[in-house]
């Protein structure tokens, strides 16, 4: 598999994040609206039956005297920095994809405080005291049957992948290396994060992840695309995302000077947004996608934040501005009011904004749409042989590399298409000595098939050890037909390959053909037979 | 101001009165992009010039289905691979099914850019669904080695065209007499037949092959059919530009428009 194994992960994943940043507790009814539409609902909310995307008014129907808070993302991500500054209290490797959901690998950790288990319930404390510090935590200390992985406005699991790891979030437990499959099984398919992939396998009859993962790989792949292919990956556990520490791309990043410096987020999101088209033309020209952004920002003061950010499709500069946008809310004004404490009373400007790819990824047609949008021509292309792949299998579908040699057959190499062409020394280019030249045959069978060179006595021609032949070919007779005369020919060429070793010595000697029909054929002679290497027609 | 305005067109004696001004030059690529029609001739792929004369078109035509058999003589892989050539050398993808024997140097050597080919050489039963995705995503399909139902080969043909997509197919002189198929030229658009050759720079034990002439007719079952008659050296000797050089052309209206 071309998936490296999933990393162990560590994800804090708030439910209903955008409720508890507004300062509400589960138990009171409130429901998040944005655009008209419920985005979050308390627990309360939920048991009364509100559940998003709802219209509000549906969702004021259903629930009585329902509190109704407009979405403040800005808040959103204010409230969440803390947690992600308690995070990285653990482990530098904090990737967040939204306020309310952060990752961390475990792996350096764990072997620190002794287990998973154990890092858990420290992390878990950690997080448990801050909410209590910022006002989060219930009134009612937690009950004592509850997992100590959940609290009243957090959940914590680890797994193999950040996938499973949500997933074991929700349940608040740690799932066992390579017990992702069997733990993800019973979930329902709608969990598989793609709305619109989710209905169709439930009109088909798939209702657990269990059941998408049981499909086969390649039916799979020619029903959904990459991208199907790849959710189907995470569903069996195979999540090869990950947080680790890993060679940084080079010079992939970018970043822009702001001069004088953005007090304001809106000024810095505006010009990140046009550093992160710059990003995305040059990840596209490199054919790379970005799994893990990492956004680092410099105030005037000298001040440095980092912060990564995971994103599952391809990062667009509107994404971009957007998690610039989170971290700036929550750390500038973090920032300012700490200065103000100080009594510094100039504002702090953002200095210096730079991006770079902390994991990025070869392009695969992992940005395709399921469904809907247009697409570019190579995607096209990728798609229809993924589909033909899906078909015959993989090894169907193949492109031809040359490399060096001197036969016709062994100068070509087939690779499936999908797999990277190597990229080594171009040794079709470099000199072949005893290389047939120019033209070669056109039809090259798979398996040479016998061949009879015959001379006017109608005698077996051989060709002996300096390359004289043992007579004037007259006749040819090529997989068991009648000889026909022979109008030209010319050789033998004698070809000695890899003398230097006597296992795979290989000595033949070519000879080209016309016969009176205009059939022109390349013959060689392997250990005292002739064969039909090639035909020109 | 009191400064004096000069009035457009006055201050140059030499330039047109109001009623003629000239006209600003548009740029001949603007005048491209806001052409409403997609003319048919834009609707060609590159084709190397020796067989611009045989499709009776400078490209191959987006939408049509050409035929390669043999009567009677050796070439048809070559010919086909040439027609491939110069449109792959410029980034079309080209798609083959079903040639589990093809000769990829000579490919190479024949122009054809193999970075843009890609090769399904089995398809075993599904030659024709193979065919029909392919259609789908390559601008040019070379289908051959295998029987169809004619059902199959009309089905195919107007695949080829809704998805403005050009069929190749492939049919006769394979090495071996295993694999001769039926030619397959119903619903062709063109049908080039391979009638005669020559293998040239071969001699009594001396020499090599160098260059291989092919005889082809194409037969046009277009408004007007006609059959032109043209031979091609394959591949062109070395010195000489072009990939195919036409020898002698000869256009003869004549029995397939009677009949």
């Amino acid at each position: 598999m071309r998936d490296p194994t999933p990393a162990r992960t560590l994800v804090l994943w708030c439910p209903d994040w955008p409720v508890s940043a507004a300062g509400h507790r589960p138990e009171e009814a409130v429901a998040v609206v944005a655009n008209g539409k419920v985005v979050a609902a308390s627990v309360a909310a939920r048991r009364a039956g509100v559940h998003p995307p709802q219209r509000r008014r549906q969702a004021e129907s259903c629930c009585a005297g329902l509190a109704i808070v407009p979405r403040d993302p800005g808040a959103e991500a204010r409230a969440f920095e803390p947690v992600v500054v308690a995070l990285e209290g653990f482990g530098a490797l904090v990737a967040v994809r939204r306020p309310g959901w952060a990752a961390l690998a475990t792996r350096g950790p764990a072997r620190y405080f002794g287990g998973e288990e154990s890092f858990a319930v420290e992390v878990a404390g950690a997080v448990e005291a801050l909410g209590e510090r910022l006002g989060l935590a219930g009134a009612s200390p937690p009950a004592v049957e509850r997992a100590t992985l959940a609290g009243d406005w957090w959940r914590i699991g680890i797994a193999d992948g950040p996938f499973t790891a949500t997933m074991a979030a929700q349940r608040g437990c740690i799932v066992p290396r390579d017990e992702a499959r069997a733990f993800l099984a019973p979930f329902d398919i709608e969990r598989i994060g793609s709305g619109e992939l989710a209905d169709l396998l439930r009109r088909l009859g798939v209702t657990t992840l269990g059941g998408f993962a049981a499909l086969d790989e390649t039916d799979v792949l020619a029903r959904f695309g990459p991208d199907g292919a790849r959710l189907h990956r995470l569903v069996r556990g195979l999540d090869g995302r990950s947080l680790a520490v890993r060679p940084r791309p080079r010079d992939l990043a970018v970043e822009t000077l702001l001069e004088p410096p953005a007090t304001d987020v809106d000024t810095a999101a505006f010009l990140a947004k046009s550093l992160a088209e710059k990003l995305c033309v040059r990840l596209a020209g490199e054919a790379l996608a970005c799994s893990l952004l990492e956004i680092e920002v410099e105030t005037s003061t000298g001040d440095r934040l980092a912060r990564r950010w995971v994103h599952d499709g391809a990062w667009t500069p509107v994404l971009v501005a957007e998690r610039l946008r989170w971290q700036l809310e929550a750390w500038l004004t973090g920032a300012g009011r700490r200065d103000a404490s100080d009594g510094t009373t100039e504002r702090i400007g953002i200095a210096r904004v730079r991006l770079s790819p902390a994991e990025v990824v070869p392009d695969t047609g992992r940005q395709l749409e399921l469904w809907g949008r247009p697409r570019t021509d190579d995607d096209r292309v990728a798609r229809v042989f993924a589909r033909v792949q899906g078909l015959l299998g993989p090894e169907a579908v193949v492109r031809p590399l040359l490399v060096g040699g001197r036969g016709p057959a062994e100068r070509v190499r087939l690779f499936p298409f999908g797999d990277p062409l190597p990229t080594g020394p171009a040794d079709a280019a470099q000199p072949w000595p005893g290389q047939l030249p120019c033209p070669n045959p056109t039809v090259v069978p798979q398996e040479p098939y016998p061949a009879e060179v015959l001379d006017s006595d109608g005698r077996h021609v051989g060709v002996d050890g300096r390359g004289t032949p043992s007579g004037v070919p007259a006749r040819v007779a090529v997989g068991g037909q009648p000889a026909s005369d022979v109008v030209a020919w010319a050789g033998p060429w004698p070809v000695d390959e890899q003398w230097w070793d006597t296992a795979v010595r290989r000595r033949r000697a070519r000879l080209q053909v016309v016969t009176v029909g205009g059939e022109a054929y390349l013959l060689a002679l392997d250990r005292g037979r002739w064969v039909v290497e090639g035909s020109y027609d | 101001m009191a400064l004096p305005v000069p009035e457009a067109g006055e201050s140059n004696p030499g330039s047109p009165g109001p009623g003629q001004r000239a006209r600003p030059a548009v740029p001949g690529l603007i005048a491209q992009r806001v052409r409403p029609l997609v003319l048919a001739r834009d609707e060609l792929l590159p084709v190397a010039p020796g067989f611009a004369e045989l499709l009776g078109t400078p490209g191959l035509r987006r939408g049509s289905t050409l035929a390669v058999t043999a009567e009677g003589a050796r070439g048809t892989t070559a010919v086909a691979l040439a027609l491939l050539a110069a449109a792959s050398s410029v980034g079309v993808w080209c798609g083959v099914v079903g040639l589990e024997d093809l000769g990829l140097v000579a490919a190479d050597e024949l122009g054809v850019a193999l970075d843009h080919l890609v090769l399904v050489p089995r398809p075993a039963r599904r030659f024709s669904t193979v065919v029909a995705a392919l259609l789908d995503g390559c601008d040019i399909v070379l289908a051959g080695g295998s029987e169809l139902a004619p059902a199959d080969r009309r089905r195919l043909s107007v695949r080829a065209r809704e998805r403005r997509a050009v069929l190749i197919t492939l049919a006769g002189s394979q090495a071996t007499a295993a694999l001769v198929g039926r030619p397959w030229s119903g619903g062709a658009d063109v049908r080039l037949s391979v009638v005669g050759g020559e293998f040239a720079g071969l001699g009594s034990g001396s020499g090599r092959i160098r260059s291989h002439r092919v005889d082809l007719i194409a037969t046009r079952h277009a408004a007007s059919p006609r059959e032109v008659q043209a031979s091609l050296w394959l591949p062109p000797s070395p010195g000489d530009a072009p990939s195919v050089l036409p020898v002698a052309t000869r256009a003869a209206v004549g029995s397939a428009g009677a009949r």
